[in-house]
């Protein structure tokens, strides 16, 4: 099966997880999101170069889930992560980019990925648009000091 | 010629000498009207830090200080940081030709030059921090490792409220940033001995609560912006002694406050502002050891109570409000605030209407906790 890889642009997505849950923020959207744990396994995976296929294999090695199921879900997820623009399709990993590494013990139930989007920071990050120029531009002088 | 703009953060080939040159550029004009007109200097004591304000020119020093009078300390030799406070207009002196242009340019066509958070898209580059706000038409940079800022303006008329009652915002934040402290959205009170952090967007309550906390006991650190040292001791540092209210219903709420106001004539979506220092000094702290995070909900009902909270909801109310407003935060200020919530418990404060059960809850806490 083909690989797909995306890749999360650092300079306008940050994210961080903490309590197993990812908080990301997406700053040139001024937007933030809330991820569960399972979505937050796949964001890291993401964040690590993993293509599709590999997330879906790392996932299957650590969760209990129906034939399929998995795999249906974790690829919708990647569709919202990219309809957010919290990700984007990459041709190959970068090099370098992290192997994943196969969770061991026993298999927890698999929970499907759920983003939580919060939109009520955007009109504070992104600047307010009502500028007032006069014609005077800027910047002015002491006209008895030019 | 600048030519088009670059996507946000792209870094162009050439942009360390154009950075380079633009803080050049400032530092010369700055300079320039310095020999010119008069200069007038304070300085103050933020962060465990010797911050000189510079006002050269027209830009008002009682007007621009008045939130940081709380850490004022006399002028010494050695400042940390110097921040000079200029405006075009009463500069005497034209800017060099190509800033001349720049700035014109800027002032016409901001979108052009800024991305959508307000970073100079030519000239951010660390150790220089650039960023305009077209609102309150501030032009901030920042030489980390000069240990120097700018503030601009073209003018120093119609300042807006809020750049009075929470002044230098971008270039203090970057300035701390580089430091190791945080800003951090939030209100602040306590004790010399320990205090807490109220979390919660515009409209959760944190002046409310905080206002509701003088003459208690708990001295006020701030209502908006805060100062923060992180684990392995959090301490928190007052910066501004600026109380800004939700309009007509705080003002009921606390009617002692109505003749303290300081912009009586206001815009309609201004908000009342009172500075504490220049009416309870006493209740204004400049800091205290940092022992927990609140994270507030009003509910309506009468009593105010405690609720264990996920470190997650403290981390999701201090975080994004925190950076909304600063336009070079980044992925260190988020680490950094993920980091200060492991370090101190998180609670949900629920907010009652009966004002004096919110001191006495968090007194409690702040007993329990060091019990």
């Amino acid at each position: 099966m083909e690989h797909q890889y995306f890749q999360i642009d650092p300079r306008s997505v940050i994210f961080e997880r903490f309590e197993g849950e990812v908080i990301a923020i997406n700053l040139d959207r001024g937007t933030y999101y809330s991820l569960n744990p399972t979505a937050a396994d796949i964001f890291e995976l993401v964040a690590s170069q993993a293509a599709s296929e590999h997330i879906i294999a790392a996932l299957e090695h650590k969760y209990l889930a129906e034939a399929g199921k998995i795999r249906d879900e974790v690829m919708r997820f990647l569709q919202t992560l990219e309809a957010e623009s919290l990700i984007e399709s990459a041709s190959s990993p970068e090099p370098g980019a992290a192997p994943v590494a196969a969770e061991s013990g026993a298999k927890a139930v698999f929970d499907a990925p759920t983003l939580s989007v919060h939109r009520d920071m955007q009109e504070l990050f992104l600047l307010d648009p009502v500028h007032d120029v006069t014609d005077a531009g800027w910047p002015e002088q002491r006209p008895a000091e030019r | 010629m600048l030519g088009p703009s670059p996507a946000a953060g792209v870094r162009e080939a050439g942009q360390e000498s154009l950075r380079d040159w633009f803080f050049e550029s400032m530092s010369q004009y700055c300079e320039s009207a310095a020999r010119r007109v008069d200069v007038e200097e304070r300085q103050f004591r933020i962060g465990g830090q010797a911050i000189r304000l510079r006002f050269v020119g027209a830009l008002p020093p009682a007007t621009l200080t008045r939130a940081f009078a709380h850490l004022a300390v006399p002028l010494d030799a050695g400042p940390d940081l110097t921040v000079s406070l200029f405006d075009g207009a009463s500069a005497a002196v034209a800017p060099p030709f190509l800033l001349k242009a720049y700035l014109s340019a800027l002032a016409y066509n901001w979108r052009e030059f800024v991305d959508p958070r307000g970073t100079l898209i030519h000239f951010h580059d660390l150790p220089v921090m650039a960023a305009y706000h077209p609102g309150s038409d501030v032009l901030s940079l920042l030489h980390t490792e000069r240990r120097v800022g700018f503030y601009f303006r073209r003018n120093a008329e119609q300042i807006p409220y809020y750049e009075v009652a929470s002044p230098l915002r971008t270039l203090l934040h970057g300035w701390f940033r580089s430091q190791g402290l945080q800003f951090v959205h939030g209100a602040a009170v306590g004790t010399p001995a320990a205090g807490v952090l109220l979390a919660g967007r515009g409209g959760a309550g944190k002046s409310t609560s905080t206002l509701a906390c003088l003459g208690s006991g708990l001295r006020y650190a701030g209502d908006d912006y805060c100062l923060v040292k992180g684990a392995p001791e959090p301490h928190l540092h007052s910066l501004y002694n600026t109380c800004k209210l939700i309009g007509d219903a705080d003002l009921r709420r606390f009617p002692g406050l109505a003749a303290r106001v300081w912009n009586t004539e206001r815009d309609a979506e201004d908000k009342p502002t009172v500075f504490l220092q220049e009416h309870w000094p006493e209740q204004v702290s400049e800091g205290f050891p940092l022992r927990a995070i609140l994270v507030l909900r009003v509910t309506g009902q009468r009593d105010t109570r405690l609720l264990p909270a996920r470190g997650m909801d403290a981390l999701t109310a201090v975080a994004p409000s925190t950076m909304a407003q600063l336009p070079a935060s980044g992925a260190a200020d988020l680490r950094f605030m993920k980091e200060l919530v492991q370090s101190i418990p998180a609670w949900v404060l629920e907010v009652g209407t009966d004002l004096g059960q919110i001191p006495t809850t968090i007194q409690a806490l702040l007993a329990r906790m060091s019990g």
